[in-house]
Order: structure tokens, then sequence, then C-alpha cells
């Protein structure tokens, strides 16, 4: 670690100061893992790909992670207190984006519209930087109480609300309902580590359970929701039906074993007997090609992604940096939980990507800006602790 | 301010922690624990198993004549899955490809439904076939019918016309349809039952490709292919081409099979009658010619048979092979095996007997044909003008020695036994499927029937026939003590039923195969023979099976059988064939017959002609036979003959060679895959080319290689010397310094390390010479490479190298061991 920051220590911050250069100041663990990740990503898409367009998705995926490292890095010498200033304007372009999905810009693949396509054959998918934009104005509304040294009230969490289920609302008129449970997972965790009180968030945490389930069971979802929500649960009982792309996830994972078969030789990836496998099944590609060693590699480095944003979290001083990183941690645990577990048939087929890993410029570059914030929290806190070291500071504590 | 905060991000860590767990667990659970089980999976997914059909082995004749091959043919065939959805649509175009092909839409359409579903026509117009496969709807249609078809495809969906193959039979003036057999589509069951075989083989369903099915059809070939989730093939394996089967030589010659049907033919034409004939040979029991008349040509088979057709066919009698399925009563010409009994139950071959025109036993008449008596005379006489008297009296005689009016379960009789010695009433043991067992009137055959039919006896007695006997009463009387008697006594063996069976008469049934075989039996050598029709199989890797006869031990001693030649020969001399054989060459091939006149209730009598020639040393056995024939001498006999004359070329050319049939196994050019020997062609060529290519290249590189070896090995030793002659400078030098040193260390030491220096560049030089000659050996090396494998030489230029690399080894040994040498000086200082 420290040879790769003597090696790229050149770069000179802007802004010549008596603190410890920037570079010193990011976590390079949390970076080191996200971009394992990432580079693990790039060589599965390119077998899960490479047999239809000789490696023209890979060589995609692998330039837009140098664009959204370079934009994650970025993104981490901004303050978080300038960040906050932009909470109202990012959530008004979240909207607007999705929104322009129902224009006539909208895509729709496979079955879910949201997409729109942009000049130039790029195409985006606003809901992943709706998941930013959510986390950063919900962490505002949530730490408005902290000046007054109080957790979130009810009139926060219930603004956070108001916000937040308007983007999941949207997101589920596209039929993405994968990154609407993502979106609550996102908004739950958040919640959590505001520190609402219990008195607030139980009652509310059941209410939305109880209208879940009574959503589940009434007809007002499409029947093709819920029999590929539910289809999870039993795939051999209609195999052809909606159960096949688990049963046939299930099969790829299985014929891994320990070392997997290699890469470029899973019979189910490169058959494509698994659908989307370069995106939300790319985890099957993970195993089938690189066995247990591969899979488990995945998830420590995930998990490795989580246990640094949440030491984040855990150390900043500061309640919205805290909400941030927490609303982070909460995104690519729960969406990289739900995207391993659909390919092993232990949750719902929704369609959602592994963060890092699936291909998707915009999923890779709002999951790097993910780090982004995470980093730029961190930097943030510790220059506020060399301050308050600096200048002992009465009020505070 | 926000322990509360940090508490629950800890609670977090920790739900997340098991989250994470729980995806491990579960890949572990799915990757290793259950892996073998989803791999299997994933193996059954990605591939297809493919067999494709093996050709199917020629029936060949005595010389190698086909009678059975294979050719190509179209087929129209349906995928019920690709059709359109729509019915209408479906029947309009259903509707259309049938009148292209001459058939109704109605027809095919029926023909999609599998056999055994409601509404599904008989079989062989549905579906036999798996239903997972394209129908084959209508076998052998023609390109200008089917063309468009094949043009335009995507006007016709689900339609297709496929080639598929289909026997031919080349010869197609004989129609030897009972003996070879057919060939049909294999059915869903089968195809459960054996899923090595290809969906669209043809399988053995009667005769001859039923017999040796096993080994006509060869082994299917097998293509695996790895398909991807669109069924698009994506990686072959190496196919493992079809095993072509066998081909059968049988004993069959075509010239003497075509003569033996014409003659058929020609005595029965269209009278309505039916017969059979049979040629074996004596010698071996092979079958040379069995014919059946009336007979149907194997090609109606072909392309599926028609209703109608088969009904026609049915109707004609044509289905039943007669030599193997027509059993009849023998009549006179089993008057030998009544001999055979009364010889050897001591009965004087020389001895006068009385032949009266009559005899009476319990009230009944027993005549002679003709009613014509001849007084006393030989037993030999009584077979030439087949006298009944001289036979009944002696199986009366017999019947009482065996304990007269009897029951018995067990076989105790003379003549039944001397019958089944020689082959009769039982199964002859041939190689072909459907023999007719046959009977022979005897205690025990008598009272299985009655065990068999006693029931119905006795309801018919005890009914009285109460409808017949309003209009009959008569008649329903007679029936009704009929069965009576029947009932109560049926099983009785009575003197008129030993009588009856002493001529041939009774319940008797012989089929001619048998009646050849017994024929061969007495006139030959004594032995029974299985009779053969295959001889050989011949396989395509030019392995030949013989398929052996099996012969009994001697069952007609030598004194019988000279006395039955003799006999036998008079009856085509002077005995009641006389008139047939009257312009037969008999004194070049002595023809010994019997003629058999069986009379059957009801009914014209059976006609038989069974014989053996030539007399001195008996190579054929001829055995006919017509249903409602009339008498033997009017009917089979002259059939008969003119057999023989066809067999010995008597006013027409001889079929047979004259010294009797040859079984050196003909050469049979084997069927070869031609997409096999096509491989196996370029291969060759490629082989000798690259055999051709390798030498050329080996000669030139072997010289090269030695001249190289050469030079390299002179620069190594060149250098080695060199290096050895620097060293030992070095090592004098540093000796002199040595000495030197006492005096003036530090000059010493300065020399020394000069020394040492040198003797290090010397070091440095010897490695350099044995890389050289290694760099050498591995060129050799790359040469050698190129030049191909010749085992002789890799070996050659190994030893080579090894001896050059051991010598450059040794002259590095020898430089370092020498400039090691030197080093001690430094000690010395």
């Amino acid at each position: 670690m420290s040879a790769t920051t003597q090696g790229r220590s050149t770069y000179r911050a802007p802004e010549p100061s008596r603190e410890p250069k920037f570079l010193w100041q990011l976590d390079w663990i949390l970076i080191l893992a996200a971009l394992g990740l990432s580079i693990l990503g790039v060589i599965l898409v390119w077998s899960a790909t490479q047999a239809g367009d000789d490696g023209e998705t890979g060589r995609r995926q692998a330039i837009s992670l140098v664009l959204a490292l370079v934009l994650a890095l970025v993104l981490a010498r901004v303050n978080p207190s300038v960040l906050r200033t932009w909470a109202i304007p990012v959530y008004a372009l979240a909207v607007a984006g999705l929104l322009l999905t129902f224009s006539p810009l909208g895509i729709e693949v496979a079955g879910a519209r949201a997409w729109i396509a942009l000049p130039g054959g790029i195409t985006v998918q606003p809901s992943e930087f709706a998941k930013l934009a959510l986390i950063i104005i919900c962490a505002a509304i949530l730490s408005r109480s902290s000046v007054q040294g109080r957790h979130a009230g009810l009139a926060d969490v219930g603004l956070s609300l108001a916000v937040g289920l308007p983007l999941a609302a949207l997101v589920i008129v596209q039929r993405d309902s994968g990154s609407a449970m993502v979106m609550g997972c996102i908004l739950a965790v958040m919640l959590l580590i505001s520190g609402a009180s219990w008195k607030i968030l139980l009652p509310m945490g059941i209410a939305i359970v109880g209208a879940v389930y009574y959503v589940l069971n009434s007809d007002i979802l499409p029947t093709y929701q819920v029999a590929r929500l539910t289809a999870f649960m039993n795939p051999d009982a209609d195999p052809l039906g909606a159960g096949h792309n688990t049963l046939q996830a299930r099969i790829a994972v299985g014929s891994g074993g320990l070392n997997g078969q290699g890469l470029g030789e899973g019979t189910q990836t490169q058959g494509g007997f698994v659908p989307v496998n370069e995106s939300d099944f790319i985890y099957t590609v993970a195993v089938e090609e690189l066995g247990l060693y591969g899979g488990v590699a995945i998830i420590l480095l995930l998990s490795v992604v989580i246990w640094r944003g949440l030491v984040i979290a855990f150390r900043t001083q500061d309640t919205f940096g805290r909400c941030v990183a927490a609303g982070v941690v909460g995104w690519f645990a729960f969406q990289g939980f739900e995207s391993i577990g659909m390919a092993l048939g232990i949750t719902p087929v929704t369609g959602v990507t592994l963060p890092f890993v699936s291909y998707g410029g915009t999923s890779m570059i709002a999951t790097w800006l993910g780090i982004g914030l995470l980093l730029a929290i961190r930097v943030a806190d510790r220059e506020q602790r060399r301050t308050n070291a600096a200048i002992p500071d009465p009020a505070s504590n | 301010m926000s322990t509360r905060s940090r508490r629950r991000i800890v609670a977090l860590a920790v739900l997340l922690t098991a989250m994470m767990i729980a995806l491990v667990g579960r890949t572990y659970d799915l990757a290793i624990v259950r892996g073998d089980a989803l791999a299997e999976a994933a193996e059954s997914n990605a591939t297809r198993v493919a067999p494709s059909v093996s050709a199917r082995g020629l029936i060949v004749d005595r010389t190698g004549n086909p009678l059975a091959g294979n050719q190509g043919a179209l087929s129209l065939q349906i995928d019920r899955d690709a059709l359109p959805q729509d019915e209408v649509e479906k029947a309009a175009l259903l509707a259309k490809v049938a009148k292209k092909v001459g058939v109704t839409g109605k027809y095919l359409r029926k023909s999609l439904i599998p056999c055994g579903t409601e509404n599904a026509p008989k079989p062989p117009r549905c579906n036999e076939g798996d239903p997972a496969f394209p129908v084959v709807a209508l076998l052998g249609v023609r390109y200008r019918q089917v063309h468009r078809i094949v043009e335009i495809p995507e006007r016709f969906p689900g339609v297709s016309v496929v080639e598929h193959g289909q026997r031919s039979y080349p010869r197609t003036k004989v129609s030897m349809g009972h003996v070879l057999g057919y060939v049909g589509r294999i059915t869903k069951d089968e195809l459960a039952d054996d899923p090595g075989r290809s969906p669209t083989a043809l399988v053995g369903r009667s005769g001859l490709e039923q017999q040796y099915e096993k080994q006509l059809s060869g082994v299917a070939g097998v293509r695996r292919s790895e398909v991807d989730a669109f069924g698009r093939v994506t990686n072959r394996d190496q196919p493992k081409d079809p095993e072509i089967g066998a081909t059968l030589v049988t004993s069959i010659d075509q010239d003497l099979q075509l003569a033996v049907e014409q003659s058929l033919a020609s005595k029965i034409g269209d009278s309505g009658k039916a017969g059979g004939a049979v040629v074996m040979d004596v010698k071996t029991g092979r079958v040379l010619a069995m014919a059946s008349y009336p007979t149907y040509h194997p090609d109606v088979w072909t392309n599926g048979i028609s209703k109608t057709d088969y009904r026609d066919l049915a109707k004609s009698g044509a289905l039943l092979n007669q030599p193997l399925q027509g059993t009849y009563a023998p009549g006179s010409t089993f008057k030998p095996v009544t001999a055979l009994a009364m010889y050897r139950t001591g009965e004087g071959l020389n001895d006068i007997y009385a032949c009266p025109s009559s005899i009476n036993v319990g009230g009944h008449s027993f005549s002679n044909y003709g009613g014509s008596g001849h007084g006393p005379i030989t037993l030999a006489t009584a077979l030439r003008v087949s006298c009944n008297t001289v036979f009944y009296r002696a199986a009366e005689k017999l019947w009482r020695e065996g304990g007269g009016e009897r029951k018995s379960k067990k076989e105790y009789d003379p003549i039944a036994k001397a019958a089944r010695d020689v082959g009769l009433g039982r199964s002859s043991g041939i190689d072909l499927p459907g023999e007719a067992a046959g009977i022979i009137a005897s205690p025990a055959a008598k009272y299985a029937l009655w065990q068999e039919r006693k029931d119905a006896w006795c309801a018919g007695a005890k009914s009285g026939y109460r409808k017949l006997a309003k209009t009959k009463p008569g008649l329903a009387a007679d029936f009704t003590a009929l069965d009576t008697e029947n009932c109560n006594s049926g099983q009785m063996w009575r003197q008129g039923d030993a009588m009856n069976a002493g001529v041939g008469q009774g319940t008797t049934a012989i089929s001619p195969m048998q009646m050849a075989s017994a024929y061969a039996t007495l006139l030959g050598d004594g032995r029974h023979r299985e009779p053969t029709v295959g001889r050989a199989l011949v396989y395509p890797n030019g392995k030949v099976k013989k398929i052996k006869a099996k012969s009994s031990k001697v069952v007609v001693d030598s004194t019988m059988r000279k006395f039955l030649r003799s006999a036998l020969s008079g009856v085509t001399q002077s005995g009641t064939a006389a008139g047939v054989f009257g312009d037969f060459p008999l004194d070049k091939f002595q023809v010994m017959g019997k003629t058999g006149t069986a009379q059957v209730d009801g009914k014209e009598d059976t006609s038989w002609f069974t014989s053996a020639a030539p007399a001195e040393d008996p190579q054929y056995a001829v055995a006919v036979t017509v249903a409602r024939g009339g008498t033997g001498g009017e009917t089979s006999a002259p059939i008969t003959k003119k057999i023989y004359e066809a067999i010995y070329g008597v006013g027409r050319p001889a079929v047979m060679p004259a010294d009797g049939p040859k079984y050196n196994i003909p050469k049979v050019k084997p069927l070869i895959n031609p997409r096999v020997a096509e491989k196996e062609k370029v291969a060759a060529k490629e082989k000798a080319k690259a055999k051709k290519k390798a030498k050329a290249l080996a000669v030139k590189t072997e010289a090269k290689e030695r001249a190289q070896a050469r030079t390299s090995a002179k620069k190594t030793k060149a250098k080695a010397a060199q290096v050895q002659a620097k060293a030992k400078a070095a090592k004098a030098r540093a000796k002199a310094a040595a000495t030197k040193a006492k005096a003036k260390k530090q000059a010493a030491k300065a020399k020394v390390s000069t020394a040492q220096k040198k003797a290090n560049s010397a070091q440095a030089k010897a490695e350099a010479a044995a890389a050289a000659a290694k760099k050498a050996a591995r060129a050799a090396k790359v040469a050698k490479k190129q030049a191909g494998d010749f085992t002789k030489d890799k070996l050659a230029a190994k030893a080579r190298q090894k001896a050059k690399k051991s010598k450059a080894k040794k002259a590095a040994e020898k430089t370092s061991a020498t400039s090691a040498a030197t080093l001690p000086g430094e000690g010395q200082s």
C-alpha cells in the first residue's frame, strides 16, 4: 500500500498546506478492495461476453472503470459541507433523469424501462444515480437536528421518507423492482444509523412491512413481478417458466466446484444458459469459472469495502457524513447481497447489479462515486480531528 | 453525542457479517456439497447426443450376389412443433403438401398421431416413432413431387424432405420375401430398450432380417455436441462413426431359387392352390433354395404397405411361408419312416409282405390308394408302388406290440420315435423365425390333443347340437355321438390311429423343410442336420464368422440307407413317379423319391413329392408339397423334376456346379461408410506425403547436422585446449607468485589476485565453450524436430548430443578443477 502511495506521491495538492498530502489521507484498503472487485468484474464480464463480441464489452467495462476511478478521486476532494449544499440540485436531477426514462429517450431492456439514450450511443441508468441522490438528500435531512445536538426526530424521518419514497416509486414504475428494494434498504439503514428513536422507527417499520405484505398478496403488482419474486423459493416447480433463470443459475454455481472450470470454459456461462450473466447474474460466472475461490474472493472483497465503510461511518463525528457513509454501506451491502443471493437462489430475482463487478457503465460510475463519498467523509473527518486537536474547543462534546 | 448511532453501526456490522457468511455458506453448499449433481445437470444441459444410423449389412447368396441391399430414398418428414399453430392454416398447409405427394390431407394429419393415443389410426399408419422426433409421414416420395418443399422451405413450415436409407432388392425376379423378411422403422419402445440406436434405424421384422438383426444392423454412430441455451452447436466432439452391419452370406443360390420359384409357379399358376418347395444340401443341411407359392416381392414392404394391399396379400395366402409354416399330412412320403421303424423293430427288409387291396380292422376297411392289390411283395416294392396295406399291417403290429389300445402321456411308439429321429414333427432348428413344429400322430400327441379339446368336446356332447337338430337332426346326432366318443375316450390311442399314422395320415402334419431334412437324413449319411440358411457373416473389417450347422449322431444305419436308396430309386424308375421321370436322364442323375397323396377331410388331396439325388452319393434333397394339389405324381413330382432339370442342366443350362455346391465364402466387398472411406483415403495420402517429405528432410538435415556436430566438436575441443593451456599458465604463475610471496607478501597477494582473476576468466571461457556446444546441440534438436519423427534418427541424435554435452562438461570441469587448484595459493600467502 505504501509502495503505491510513494509511487504516486509526486501528485501535488493544489493548495499547499501543512497537513499531510491528500493521497495519504485516502483509505487505501477501501480503494484497493473496490479496485480488486472492479478488475475481477472486468475479467468476468469479458469472459461472459467474449464469445459473442470478441471482448468489446470487456473493453468498455475497463474504460468505465478508469473513468469511474477518476470521478471518485475528484469527489473525494469535495468537502461534505459543500456536498450537503448540492443535495437539492442532485435530487432534482435524479427525479428528472428518472422521469426522462418515460420520455421518448427512454429505452426498455429486459422488461424494465430504466435506461435513457444519450447522443453518441451512450445509455445511462438514472436509477443508479438516484441512489446517490437519495443518500445525499436523506443524509442532509437526517443531520438537520444534529446542529442542536439531537438525533433525527419524527419530522426528519417523515421528510426523508417523503423525498425517498417518490424516487423508489418512480423506479417501481420503471419495472425495476430490484433498485426500489435497494433504495428501501438504503433508507432503512440511514434511518437506523441516524440515531432516530425506536419509538419512531419501530411502528414505521411494522407499517411498511405490513404494506409490502399486503401488496404482494393482492393483485396490485403485475403477475410477472409476483412470479419473479416468489420463484426463487422453489425454482424446480416451473423449470421453464419463472424458475428457469434461478435453476440455471444454481446449475452454473454448482458446476464450479472448488477451482472452477477456468475462464472462458464454463459451459453454463459460455452457452448462455444463465441470462444476463454479464450483469445481474455475474456471480454465477465467478463461481462457475473460478470456483468456490472466485466466489469467496468476491464476497471477501465486498466485505472489506463494507467494513471500511462502516469504520468511516463509525469514526466520523459529522452526522451528515455518518449518514452518507451508512447509506453507501447499506447500498453496497444489500445490493451485493441481493445480486449474489439471486444467483444462489436465496433472494428473489429482481435484476440488480453486483456493485463494482457487474457490467454497466452507469453502475460502475455510481458505485465508485459512492466510494468517492466515503473517501471525502474520511478526508474531511481527519481534517476536522486535526483542527480539533490544534484548537481545543470546549463547546464540542 | 452519538453513542446510539455507533451502537447501531456495530449492530449493523453484525447483521451484514451474518449476511456475507450466509452467502459464502450457500456458495459452498451449491459448488461443493451439491456440486456433482449440479455439474451433471450442466453437462446434460449443454450436450446433445445425436445417434447416426449405420448402414445395414447386405444379404447375399451362395456366390455373393446381393439379395438385399441398400439405397437412398426421399421421405416426407413433418415436425409437429414447427407447423403453423393456427389449425386452419395447418390444415391448409397439410392439404397442399398432401396434394403434391398424392395422398389426402387427412392421411397426413392422421399419420402425425402417435400410435396408441385416441383417434390414432392402426399401425403402420399411425406414428410409431418417438413423439419427440419429427414424424416420417410418407416414405419413398419422388423428387419431382416434393422439389418445391426443398426449394422454398419457408413456404412449408414444419415440412421437410429428408433422405433415408431403405432396403433394395437387386434381384427383382426372385421373390424371397419369406426368407429375407422385411425391415421396419424402429418403434418408440424398441428405442427405449436400446437407446444407443438411431431413431431412424431400420429393424428386421421377419425372416433373415429379424434372425440376424443384431449382426446386420451394425452399431449406430454417436455425435456428441455441446450446445448453448438456444440449441446452437458450440463445440462438436469427434463423432464416433457408425459401424456398418455385417454382410450375411446365405447358402441360397439365387439361380436355383429362381428355378424353384418358377417351377412352382408354372405348375400351380393361378389355380388358387398353395405350395412350397425346399432344396437342401444333403451333405451339410444347408438350404439352397426355399420357395413358397403364392408369394410376393419383398419390395411391397419398403415404403409401408397400404391397408388394402395388405388385405389382398393376406387373402391370397402369400403371407404363409409354405416351406416352414405350411404343415400338411405327409401321406405316403412318410412310409420310409415307417419302414425305418419296422427295420428297427426287427422286420426283415427283404421279407415278403402281403399287399391286399384292403384290410379290415375293427369293422373299418383300410385300403390302398386306388383300391388295387399287389399280392405278396418285398418291402422295397411296397415303397415303390406305395402299397398302403403293407404299412397299415406293420403299424397295427407295432401298435399291438406297444400294448394295444392305450392312453399314454409318454411317448412310446417306434414310428413316432423314428419320425422324430429324422427331424419330423419338431422344429428343425433352422435360422429363420416363425417355423411351425408340425405334429406326429402318436399316443402322447393324441393325449395332448384330448387334454386341449376335451372341454369343448364334452360341452358339445352335452348340448346335443340343439339348434342344428331342428334343421338337420341326422347331422346333429352324428356330431353329438362323435363329441361324446371324443369326450369319453378321445385320449385313447386306437388301432385305427396307429394304422393311419403308419401311412402318414391322421393328425400327422409336416412342413416341407422338415421333410427335406428327413430325406437328407434317410438317404444321406444317416445324421440329422439342422437346416441353415445363413452361412457366414462377413464383417466390414474382413472378419468372417461362419455359421455352423448342427448335426446329430447317426440315426439311420447304413443297411437301412442302402435299402432306402435302392427302393426309392425304383419309384422314379418304375414306381409311382416313373411316368413323370420317364424323360429324365435317370441313368446319369438317379433321383430317389417318394410320392405322397394325403387325404384331407372335405378337401382335395395334398400332393407331396420328396426326393434326393443322385442315388450313388446323394447331394440334393428336394421336398415339394402342393396343398389341394391332387396326387403326388401329378403335381409335386413334375415340379420336382423341373427342379432337378435346373440343378443338372437337363434341357437347359445347369444352375448348380456339376460337382455340387461349394462352401468357400465368396469374396464379399464389405460396405464402407463413404465418409470414413474418404477420411481414410485423405489420411493415407497425407501420411505418404509427410513420409516422403520427412525422409527427404531427414537425409538433408542429417548431413548438415553431422557437419555441424563435427565442426562444433572441433571448436569445443580447441577452446577447451586453449583454456587448459591458459589455466596451466595461470597455475605456473600462481606458483611462482607463491614462492615469491614469502619475501614480498604484498606483491604476491596482488599477483595471486591476478592469477585468480585469470583463472576465473579461464573458467568463464570454458563455460562459454560449453554454452556454445549446448547451443549447437539445441540447434540440431530444432532441426531434428522439423525433420519429423524418426525415432532412429532421434535416438542417434540424442546420443550424439549427449556425447557432445558430456564432452563440453568434461572440458568445463577440467578447467574449473585446474582453476580451483590455483586458489590454494592464497592460503599460502
